[in-house]
């Protein structure tokens, strides 16, 4: 029996394991298939659409009306109430109910008459941060829409009163080019990082179970067996039958993402299936190592848990790295997932070269220096198995 | 035996059982410290961003050094041309780029607009919102306020002045929240989903230990009292447990973080309350339908990340298929979120959360029903057996 041969033995031993577990199938099929199916439905529109926003119009003029027929053209919005005093409406803003409140004020309509550049003014819940920035540029952008097209003020400012003109000139253009997503859309940027943040949790948890598993059956001699009395073989061979489910899950998530949906990958498949693949190592060692703790089933379990579950907080998608202080920066490098979630995202953007993401790499591989410990705490128990 | 040495037993179990302590004591604690960690500077501040300026007169340079005035960012100005800044965008060496184009200042006396532009990875949306931001309110306000008063006065075409003013203005307030910061955003919800998954998984270990040994003979309290004893022990212990756990994240942890509490405290220790009986009563039921110590941990897990995201609070719930609005409405975590946010975060009266507060006690109700009518079954079936 050459070493190859011992490592497949242990492949199919475990292979037999699983089969026999109904646990350990559904933990490599329909679980990880409902959890993905899950997070792809709750972002699936991408960008919020119809959000409820309340009305105090206090003007009741022809010309406040138009401004509220242009919020209702808006699809990120629709207008589901109107109230007669601020009071009531924030009534219903605090509630969540609606999650702004546009206010126009007495007078309205006369006083643009008079170029006296009232204001609209909009209340936001800012509690509710994304679905407020959302609002925010909607409003702004119906209103400068609508603005740019009332022609009796400009002829004001031109013929009467020229200073008003001056007073809110703005004469530099900005131009605003978003590289990479450059649709703005929030399943690209949630859904993109959300997905292998939930497979890493799959890809360490399964393993614990198939590790635990095979202690609380009594299987580990046969395991041992299997691969020709090689701990090392025995250990990979067990590896591998997850290598293989894993990879497919999560290739099969990033293309779903870049080619499934219309999202561009700019980047290297190879580079990202060589991290996918160093990220699975990297989490069935952490796995090995969790279990060797306390050579403990449950314990292992609660430390997995407790060391994956903020996985996608951790990731410094939602909030930047640079912004973390040291000790938020030093747990977003202690999971794997982080980096290679740098290297993902950097391929599908703009295809980074590898000396780019080298660091990240060099993250990961750090990972692999766990494995003489890990081996050693498995060798010094192994003896009492056979 | 008295309720009192009763109680003293089903607290020995519980204390005497190190994995579950791990979960339910060690994981509240270290989440409570270590979840809030990656936002502590609760806004985005001094991203690093290339500015490229080509025309390199001194109004440019007033425009460079007021972006480097902003908070949000930090200007870089070692680039010399786009490429090279681009290169840097690509190495994370900066965050985005800006570009004052040739000819700047001499093109805005001429009245021709000259367009400043702004680039950013859209796949971090704090970054590139703080970016465009803090560009937006440098150069839009700042610089136009400032210079356009004398240059107009000289050269600017009054045809460029009309078509730029706004007849009217649109002013945005912030409530709740108001400088929408990420602390207060995301850590008072996830404090309400940490305490309860960490509950269910010690409640699920506890009943789920606790039928076990009942299965192969071993006999306990919790087989010799009446199921509605047994049940009456649990909710003691743990909304005991959780209670002090409750006090701590809303009392202690909020105020070392600096999240606004805002609710009356009665309100919020009957809300609380009411959250605290919901999830006691799904604990109670899961422990039932584990049938071994080992599933809650990995169960229980793997829907933290799906449970936070459809709560509501970070995408709307306008903007999901209703399916999932009713599943995740099965977890005392989606009311419980809702209810507390609008409570301590938002100044609700008592009123505005009775939808919640009445969703939580249908939870209870159901889940403490279905606990006993299993429990009961379970009980008959394996004293037959033995």
């Amino acid at each position: 029996m050459n070493y190859l041969q011992k490592v497949m033995g242990a492949a199919q031993e475990e292979l037999s394991a699983i089969r026999e577990s109904w646990y350990m199938l559904g933990f490599l099929s329909w679980v990880p298939l409902i959890g993905f199916a899950m997070i792809i439905a709750i972002f699936l529109e991408g960008v919020p659409r119809e959000l409820p926003v309340g009305v105090v119009d206090k003007d009741h003029s022809q010309f406040s009306r138009m401004q509220l027929s242009r919020l209702e053209s808006s699809a990120t919005l629709q207008i589901r109430d109107y109230y007669d005093s601020v009071a009531d409406a924030a009534h219903d803003l605090s509630g969540g109910d609606i999650y702004a409140i546009v206010i126009i004020p007495e007078h309205f309509e006369q006083r643009v008459r008079q170029g006296s550049q009232p204001a609209i003014t909009v209340m936001l819940n800012t509690q509710f941060i994304l679905m407020s920035k959302v609002l925010k540029s909607a409003f702004s952008s119906v209103f400068m829409e609508s603005a740019a097209t009332i022609d009796y003020v400009t002829t004001l400012a031109e013929d009467e009163r020229p200073e008003l003109a001056k007073s809110a000139v703005m004469p530099i253009r900005l131009q605003i080019t978003p590289f990479f997503n450059t649709y703005n859309n929030y399943f690209l940027f949630l859904v993109s990082a959300m997905l292998p943040a939930f497979w890493s949790i799959l890809v360490m948890i399964t393993m614990v179970i198939s590790i635990g598993e095979m202690f609380k059956n009594g299987r580990e001699k046969r395991w041992l067996e299997s691969a020709g009395g090689s701990l090392s073989a025995a250990m990979l061979g067990k590896m591998l039958p997850y290598v293989a489910v894993q990879m497919l899950w999560g290739l099969g998530l990033v293309y779903f993402v870049y080619g499934v949906m219309p999202w561009p990958f700019a980047g290297s498949w190879l580079i990202l299936a060589a991290a996918m693949l160093l990220t699975i190592i990297i989490y069935q060692l952490l796995a090995y190592g969790f279990y060797a703790i306390e050579y403990k089933y449950d314990a292992a379990l609660s430390f997995t848990a407790v060391f994956t579950a903020p996985a996608f907080a951790a990731m410094g998608i939602t909030f930047p790295l640079m912004n973390m202080g040291d000790i938020a920066v030093a747990w977003h490098d202690l999971l794997p997932i982080s980096h290679y979630i740098h290297i993902q995202i950097s391929q599908a953007n703009y295809g980074a070269p590898l000396e780019s993401i080298g660091s990240s790499f060099a993250y990961l591989a750090l990972f692999l220096s766990v494995t003489p410990l890990v081996y050693w705490r498995y060798k010094s128990q192994s003896k009492g198995w056979m | 035996m008295s309720f009192l040495r009763l109680l003293r037993e089903e607290l020995l179990a519980i204390f005497k059982d190190m994995d579950l302590l791990l979960t339910i004591f060690g994981g509240v604690l270290l989440y409570a410290f270590l979840y809030p960690q990656p936002y502590l500077k609760e806004a985005v501040t001094a991203l690093p961003v290339a500015v490229v300026d080509y025309d390199k007169s001194d109004m440019s340079r007033e425009i460079t050094f007021m972006l480097d005035a902003s908070p949000q960012i930090e200007v870089d100005s070692s680039y010399l041309s786009e490429k090279s800044a681009k290169e840097a965008i690509i190495n994370n060496e900066v965050s985005a780029l800006i570009i004052i184009p040739e000819h700047f200042k001499q093109d805005l006396y001429l009245g021709k607009e000259p367009v400043i532009s702004v680039g950013a990875d859209a796949s971090y949306f704090l970054i590139y919102g703080g970016v465009v931001e803090a560009t937006m309110h440098s150069v839009l306000t700042e610089s136009a306020m400032i210079q356009v008063g004398d240059l107009l006065k000289k050269s600017v075409p009054l045809v460029t002045a009309k078509l730029q003013y706004t007849p009217f203005k649109t002013e945005f307030i912030n409530t709740f929240n108001t400088t929408a910061s990420y602390i207060n955003y995301v850590v008072p919800a996830v404090y309400i989903l940490i305490l309860q998954q960490t509950m269910l998984i010690g409640m699920g270990m506890m009943g789920a230990t606790q039928s076990q040994q009942m299965r192969v003979g071993v006999g306990g309290y919790y087989s010799r009292e009446r199921v509605s004893t047994v049940m009456a022990l649990r909710f003691i212990s743990f909304g005991a447990i959780y209670f002090v756990h409750m006090l701590f994240y809303f009392g202690f942890t909020f105020d070392l973080f600096g999240v606004p509490h805002i609710a009356k405290m009665g309100e919020l220790l009957l809300f609380g309350f009411s959250f605290l009986m919901a999830s006691l009563s799904l604990g109670v039921l899961l422990g039932a339908l584990f049938k071994e110590r080992i599933y809650p941990t990995p169960v229980i897990l793997l829907t933290s990340l799906p449970l936070v995201f459809t709560a509501g609070f970070v995408w709307p719930l306008e903007s999901m298929p209703q399916w999932l609005v009713w599943l995740s409405s099965l977890s005392p975590s989606t009311p419980g979120i809702q209810g507390f946010l609008r409570l301590n975060q938002m100044g609700v009266s008592f009123d505005q959360v009775i939808g919640q507060f009445g969703l939580l006690w249908t939870q209870t109700a159901v889940y403490s029903v279905s606990a006993y009518l299993l429990l009961r079954a379970q009980r008959k079936w394996y004293l037959q057996d033995v």
